[in-house]
């Protein structure tokens, strides 16, 4: 059952805009991000399900990007 | 999501219900026309019940089993089949929930719930397919807490604004609360910040005593990441004033240059003064900026740094000349060897191939040359670039010098500035003349004028205030972040977790700021739109709109009402019965229409203590107002409506209940037993079925 953005994805994705771009494109995968949390919000709603695993799960995904961008812009 | 058809069976009177909603949207409402006791609670029961379960019942022990199944039978299984449809873009995809409950009837006719099952199928043209875990699918578009704003009856929906203070809020708070998704932005902050203390406490474990210190920083990170939205959002205010004030400036300017412009001849020649010492005075700035600029482009010249590196260069020079000339830069020497061993010819002119010992010998010794000057090439490299790159340093061909240069600049910059400071006098000056002139327009107009340029100074003022405080705010978190990143990056472990955290800090920024935006922006426009809608349904015509300014929802989401004296109205008390049903229907299509949730509304008995314009109002704009919608509604209530219904019904449906036979229904109906049945009667319409005795119902239009 999908249906179109919601209203609080849109204004999440709207919110987004104000984040820092980390690294070229880290805005974009940070929406991508954004959509994810509330999907497993979503589940977690439903079946209550452990949701702080799969948080950390998301945060640590998209960490490892900004660790690897970040050291090579050291580099 | 739209409702396409529902079978009722078994759930008290409705033994046997089969219809299908207009899903057209043109003529997005469905009618139930039935007379009170007639089945439409009932059906409103059976419709939350099917689409919620258990939870969409007001009452838990509210039973199914008709009550002839009490007298005669030892079970009732009642059932609820409803169809409805999603779209999403161009594609419609259509779904069945089927519920069922057993009901176990004793001797004594007393009924307990025995077995409850939920079933869900994907519908579509070639079959239907059951798809696992029903309620995990049916609950995230249909949540429980929906059902009382899409899924009610005019009397509940007056709970919202009648009946104890805190519940009303509560009930208010929570309708808002699920169709704004501030649940799960509340929540997903607090997960969030769950998961940001453990990253926290992980960091604290990888032994550094800085850790303490490390966990002040990001507290202060994450204070700042709250103030620099604020303090960006402020100077956007700031900026509309200035924007503002800059306009009305203008506008006062250009009407005291026109009423000095048709005044006396002196006025006008202080007109023209003003406008030429304005001009030249523009034109001093303009030349100020001009040698700003080139100041700072004289900084970034290479004038500057030739004129700084030149006598340092002057000994690098000496050295770097003789090893240019010496051959030692650039170095050849590795190009032409590899050639020598590509071509197999040595510099000799001796051939490099075979197994001879000579030539064994030869290609050893162009090997170890390579080597050898591989081994310096870096640094000759390096030497070469200096060489080349430091030639115009050495060398400077330059007419004039920097020092030169720019004291010429300054000068011609502090003889602008000069210029300004005296066409400023003049300005003033010529103020003041315009300040004495004995006209009270000019010098309405005058002071019009002074106030704005006062409020754009002021506005101006502010900006740079908050420049300067947001540029101070972001240099103190990178210092912040950057001391941080030094605390925790002493491993790589660490250097982990900041990414981790810094993620994390972005979505608690991200979800912090769309709950305010939620209590605050998407709040208000709920409450504008209840307002609008309020406003319209009751009409210009109604006795209270005398007395009614408007409605609104507060922060503590109270809906209130307030007088045109600016008085705090009860609805349950100075509302009539009319502008309260029309209230709490302006509430739940204006929370509808902001979130955007796309939901049937099926209102039983909607214009219930309503008549006349204000009932046609109500019916008129929540038919205006709905994707798709159902009403259930008496007789009492279609009369009046009846062009309405012609223009928006897309489908109705009559419900008799034969009870009431010969009572109220004028014919022996076709059944024995106790049942609600139905025809596609309208309101222009009755037939044999459906024909009541107590009340007329107009006749087909021709």
């Amino acid at each position: 059952m999908s249906t179109d953005k919601e209203f609080v994805v849109k204004l999440l994705l709207e919110k987004a805009a104000e984040v820092e771009d980390r690294y070229d494109g880290y805005r974009e995968k940070f929406r991508v991000l954004l959509e994810e949390v509330v999907q497993a919000e979503r589940e977690y709603y439903l079946s209550k399900t452990p949701i702080i695993p799969k948080i950390t799960n998301i945060i640590e995904c998209e960490a490892q990007d900004l660790k690897s961008k970040s050291e090579g812009n050291h580099e | 999501m739209k409702l396409t058809r529902c079978k009722i069976s078994n759930v008290r009177a409705l033994k046997n219900i089969e219809m299908e909603f207009s899903v057209d949207a043109q003529k997005p409402l469905t009618v139930i026309r039935a007379a009170n006791a007639f089945g439409k609670t009932t059906f409103l029961n059976a419709l939350r019940w099917g689409l919620f379960g258990d939870k969409g019942l007001e009452d838990i022990a509210y039973q199914f089993a008709p009550d002839d199944h009490r007298d005669n039978k030892s079970k009732s299984v009642g059932s609820v089949e409803i169809d409805f449809e999603f779209s999403s873009g161009n594609t419609v995809k259509t779904y069945r929930v089927i519920r069922s409950r057993e009901e176990k009837i004793d001797s004594d006719g007393k009924v307990s719930t025995s077995n409850t099952n939920v079933a869900l199928f994907d519908v579509m043209p070639t079959g239907i397919t059951a798809i696992d875990h029903a309620e995990a699918h049916i609950a995230p578009h249909l949540p429980t807490e929906l059902s009382d704003v899409f899924f009610t009856d005019g009397d509940r929906a007056l709970t919202f604004i009648e009946g104890e203070p805190k519940l009303q809020r509560d009930r208010v708070q929570e309708a808002i609360k699920s169709l704004l998704d501030l649940n799960l932005v509340e929540t997903s902050i607090r997960h969030i910040d769950r998961v940001r203390s453990n990253l926290n406490s992980k960091m604290k474990g990888l032994g550094s005593n800085s850790s303490q210190q490390s966990d002040e920083l990001v507290e202060k990170i994450n204070e700042y990441n709250e103030e620099i939205p604020k303090l960006k959002k402020d100077i956007e205010q700031q900026e509309e004033k200035f924007k503002q004030a800059e306009q009305t400036w203008e506008q006062y300017d250009k009407k005291l240059i026109q009423a000095l412009s048709t005044g006396a001849d002196n006025r006008k020649q202080l007109n023209e003064d003003m406008l030429s010492g304005r001009e030249a005075k523009q034109m001093a700035y303009d030349d100020i900026k001009k040698y700003t600029r080139e100041q700072t482009e004289l900084f970034k010249s290479r004038k500057l740094a030739t004129s700084l590196l030149s006598t340092p260069f002057k000994n690098a020079n000496e050295i770097l000349e003789k090893l240019h000339t010496r051959g030692d830069i650039p170095n050849q020497a590795i190009p032409v060897l590899m050639d020598r061993l590509n071509q197999d010819k040595c510099i000799c002119g001796e051939k490099l191939t075979g197994d001879e010992t000579d030539v064994k010998c030869r290609r050893e010794h162009i090997q170890n040359l390579i080597e050898e000057n591989q081994s310096s090439d870096k640094i000759k490299k390096i030497v070469t670039a200096v060489y080349f790159e430091t030639k115009n340093l050495r060398q400077p061909r330059f007419s004039s010098s920097w020092s030169d240069d720019y004291a010429e600049l300054v000068k011609s910059k502090h003889g602008a500035q000069d210029k300004a400071r005296d066409y400023g006098k003049k300005e003033a000056a010529i103020n003041e003349k315009i300040k004495s002139i004995p006209d009270i327009d000019i010098t309405n107009i005058r002071d019009m004028r002074q106030k704005a340029d006062q409020e754009r100074n002021n506005a101006r003022d502010e900006i740079n205030n908050l420049q300067l405080k947001l540029n101070s705010v972001n240099t103190e978190k990178k210092e912040a972040e950057n001391k941080r990143d030094k605390l925790v990056a002493k491993d790589k472990e660490g250097q982990k977790f900041i990414s981790q955290l810094n993620v994390a800090q972005d979505l608690r920024s991200v979800f912090l700021s769309t709950f305010k935006a939620i209590i605050s922006t998407e709040l208000q426009k709920v409450s504008s739109e209840m307002n609008r809608l309020f406003k319209a349904m009751i009409g210009t015509e109604s006795s209270e709109i005398v007395t009614i300014k408007e409605a609104k929802i507060t922060e503590k989401f109270e809906i209130q009402v307030i007088s045109q004296s600016d008085d705090l109205l009860k609805p349950s008390i100075d509302l009539n019965g009319a502008s309260r049903r029309a209230l709490t229907l302006s509430f739940v299509l204006a929370l509808t229409k902001v979130s955007g949730k796309e939901a049937p509304n099926v209102v039983d008995t909607p214009l219930g203590m309503t008549s006349g314009y204000v009932k046609q109002s109500i019916l008129n704009n929540i038919c205006q107002q709905s994707t798709q919608l159902v009403l259930m509604l008496t007789p009492s209530e279609i009369s009046d409506c009846e062009e309405l219904l012609d223009q928006y019904a897309g489908k109705v449906v009559t419900f008799t209940n034969t009870a009431f036979y010969p009572n109220i229904v004028k014919n022996k109906p076709p059944v024995d037993d106790v049942q609600v049945l139905t025809c596609n009667c309208n309101h222009r319409k009755d037939c044999e079925l459906c024909r009541i005795n107590e009340f007329s119902i107009p006749e087909a239009a021709s």
